[in-house]
């Protein structure tokens, strides 16, 4: 077992022995090699079943405020789950003192379909992970190794805060710095130069696709409100009717509503059956919202979102220039 | 193979010429890359790249039978002008080209619901009778891939007029139905030899052989209950979402919603999903089914408890779009393989 794997469990189970938290919420074994399920562990004994791989694609911080009741709960934390902890904090969704965040450096998921050999399918394949950055592959084709940077998702490739920013105890050293967070807004500033039609024209063949099964909403650990938007009927604001436009009020209102709050973990799109490029939204709108505000959402847990307060010299450059 | 089908073998360059032939008189629905790993259907015109190989397309062809939006009637007016005009749904002749088997075996499911009771549904029955099916065996089964585990097959027959097996440069048609025979016809293809009938009666088998053994459906299904501790620990992980009952192509629960203007409106139909906390929630607030326990033991007994009592079929038919969809690894396989291990 590699070595962060034996700490988180060591941990796990001495915080519910000690009676420190009444829940451990970590990554448990998949049903497959290559997925991973959010494990609630709430007795020392079950502390066995937790696992660290580069396989544990969940943001743990969705669960956060509805287990508000649940007494202190540890969470087993990466970068990006403790960038949500963060805004929920900030938000006054979760106690500070009602969550320990044991921080993970991370190293990236893995993209599962990079896994697939010549013999072309995830089936039949077991895997073995050094815990280092390798991944030994062994299916119907052989045997073979896989680098985790050459096979990382590309939201992992971007993200510039893969050791925690916030964190009650860390697991391990800190991670080395991903190798794309230079690009991070690359695609999003060559989509913003496109000429307004033509992203109009973008967006509506994508989001044409939604089915509006909401997994992006319910995977989002920032979309916590009680009745979203589209779901009001009195009045309702959009409707059930599955059409380009109305699949476009729900994306640009969600992306509307996490501006400044996004902190980019990408399970939105990574959860998206349709393929729709969610997070190339948001992206943009927190680049909106560093250049404008100078603030990055989720990093400091006392820290005040640009879009949740309101100032008089706000800057507010287009009605500035009216004047 | 049943030997008593007609067989005929088209090359893949003929295919086009044959859609051609179809595209004259039917509205044609194929599988087409929406993106590099998004496969939906679509009507098709003749020069349409159909995106055959590969496991089953991301979406099912549901869609085409039972649309996800779909206006029923349209009013105009109110009080003792108001006017109601139905609205009739395009059922114009269409094929449903290269369809799944597991695929085609869930309209038998929604045909269970939507016509084999005294009531029918006319808009779903306009739609199926003018579709015919050209199914594809599967040579791919992905991942979360189980028909074989619950009665079905990659190369399964049911609900499809024409079979079509890949044999790498030409395709092995079976003739299934006399409709069939029609757009087969079109092909204006040779008959198969028996080389090529045993070619895709080997790829058939091999394909089945190399689905997983499942759990035993029978001793499932006789375990699948109201009361059981696996509600509550699936749902703790489950965050209600309804990827799993929109990817399902068995999957048919719908709400009726108007659509009001100053002058009228239109009342429709859409796709529901009861891991939604308003589904079936009543005007007055009461919510039958209030926590997610509750909605994700409705998930699965109606398709492996109700449905099964009702019309003797479980629904669902293996496609595993849910098992690879789920955001949280929320596996139907092992939820019945737990059912079945019970109390063995």
């Amino acid at each position: 077992m590699q070595a962060l794997e034996k700490i988180i469990r060591e941990r796990a189970r001495a915080l519910l022995a000690s009676g420190q938290v009444t829940l451990v919420l970590g990554h448990g074994a998949g049903s497959v090699p290559f997925r991973t399920v959010p494990a609630f562990i709430d007795v020392p004994e079950d502390a066995e079943r937790l696992v660290w791989n580069p396989f544990c694609v969940n943001n743990l911080a969705v669960y956060l405020p509805a287990l508000a009741g649940a007494g202190r709960v540890a969470v087993v934390a990466k970068g990006c789950d403790a960038r949500s902890l963060v805004t929920l904090i900030q938000e006054h969704q979760v106690p500070r003192n009602r969550v320990m965040i044991l921080g993970l450096p991370c190293t990236g998921m893995v993209e599962p379909t990079r896994l697939v050999g010549a013999a072309g399918s995830l089936r039949g394949l077991s895997l073995t992970w050094d815990g280092d950055g390798t991944i030994s592959v062994r299916d119907a084709d052989g045997q073979r190794s896989l680098m985790v940077t050459d096979a990382l998702q590309e939201r992992c490739r971007l993200c510039e805060h893969n050791t925690p920013a916030l964190a009650d105890e860390m697991l391990g050293e800190p991670a080395p710095a991903m190798s794309g967070t230079a690009e991070k807004f690359a695609a999003a500033e060559a989509l913003a130069r496109r000429p307004a039609a033509e992203r109009r024209a973008y967006w509506r063949t994508q989001v044409e696709r939604c089915i509006r099964c909401y997994a992006c909403r319910a995977a989002c650990p920032a979309c916590y409100c009680r009745t979203c938007f589209v779901d009001k009927n009195a009045p309702r604001w959009v409707s059930k009717a599955n059409t380009a436009d109305e699949n476009w009020m729900f994306h640009a209102g969600r992306a509307f509503h996490l501006a400044g709050r996004c902190v980019e973990c990408g399970e939105c799109e990574r959860v998206c059956p349709m393929g729709i490029p969610i997070s190339a939204l948001n992206r943009m709108l927190d680049h909106e919202v560093r250049e404008r505000f100078d603030y990055v959402a989720g990093l400091d847990p006392e820290g005040v979102p640009p879009l949740g307060t309101f100032r008089s010299d706000d800057p507010d450059p287009e009605s500035s220039e009216e004047r | 193979m049943n030997d008593q089908h007609e067989q005929f073998v088209i090359p893949k360059v003929a295919l086009g010429g044959w859609l051609e032939r179809l595209l004259a008189s039917h509205r044609v629905v194929g599988p087409v890359a929406a993106t590099e790993s998004v496969t939906t259907y679509s009507p098709i015109g003749a020069a349409a790249v159909l995106r055959l190989d590969g496991p089953r397309p991301t979406v099912s062809p549901k869609a085409q039978i039972m649309p996800q939006t779909e206006t029923l009637f349209v009013f105009q007016g109110s009080g003792p002008t108001l006017t109601l005009a139905p609205a009739a749904p395009d059922a114009a002749p269409t094929v449903l080209f290269g369809v799944r088997p597991c695929d085609a075996r869930a309209l038998g499911r929604l045909d269970d619901v939507f016509l084999a009771r005294k009531e029918r549904d006319i808009h779903y029955e306009r739609r199926r009778r003018a579709t015919m099916l050209v199914g594809l065996a599967c040579a791919t089964p992905s991942w979360g891939c189980f028909c074989t585990s619950v009665g079905g097959s990659p190369a399964g027959t049911e609900g499809l007029d024409l079979l079509l097996t890949d044999l790498g440069d030409r395709y092995h048609i079976a003739v299934l139905t006399p409709a069939g025979l029609d757009l087969a016809s079109a092909a204006q293809a040779e008959a198969a030899s028996v080389d090529d009938a045993a070619a895709a009666g080997a790829q058939h088998a091999e394909t089945a052989a190399r689905m997983p053994v499942g759990f035993e459906l029978e001793a499932a299904l006789r375990n699948v209950r109201w009361e059981a501790p696996l509600w509550g620990q699936i749902s703790q992980r489950c965050l209600a979402c309804g990827v799993c009952n929109y990817l399902c192509p068995a999957c048919h629960c719908f709400d009726i919603q108007d659509e009001v203007t100053p002058d009228g409106g239109i009342r429709f139909r859409c796709w529901d999903t009861c891991q939604f906390n308003e589904f079936t929630r009543m005007g007055a607030g009461h919510n039958p089914r209030p926590t997610q326990a509750e909605r994700v033991r409705q998930r699965l007994s109606h398709k492996f408890k109700y449905l099964v009592d009702e019309f003797g079929t479980a629904g669902c038919t293996g496609c595993g779009r849910c098992v690879e969809r789920c955001p949280v690894n929320i596996d139907i396989r092992t939820i019945l393989g737990a059912f079945a291990e019970e109390g063995r």
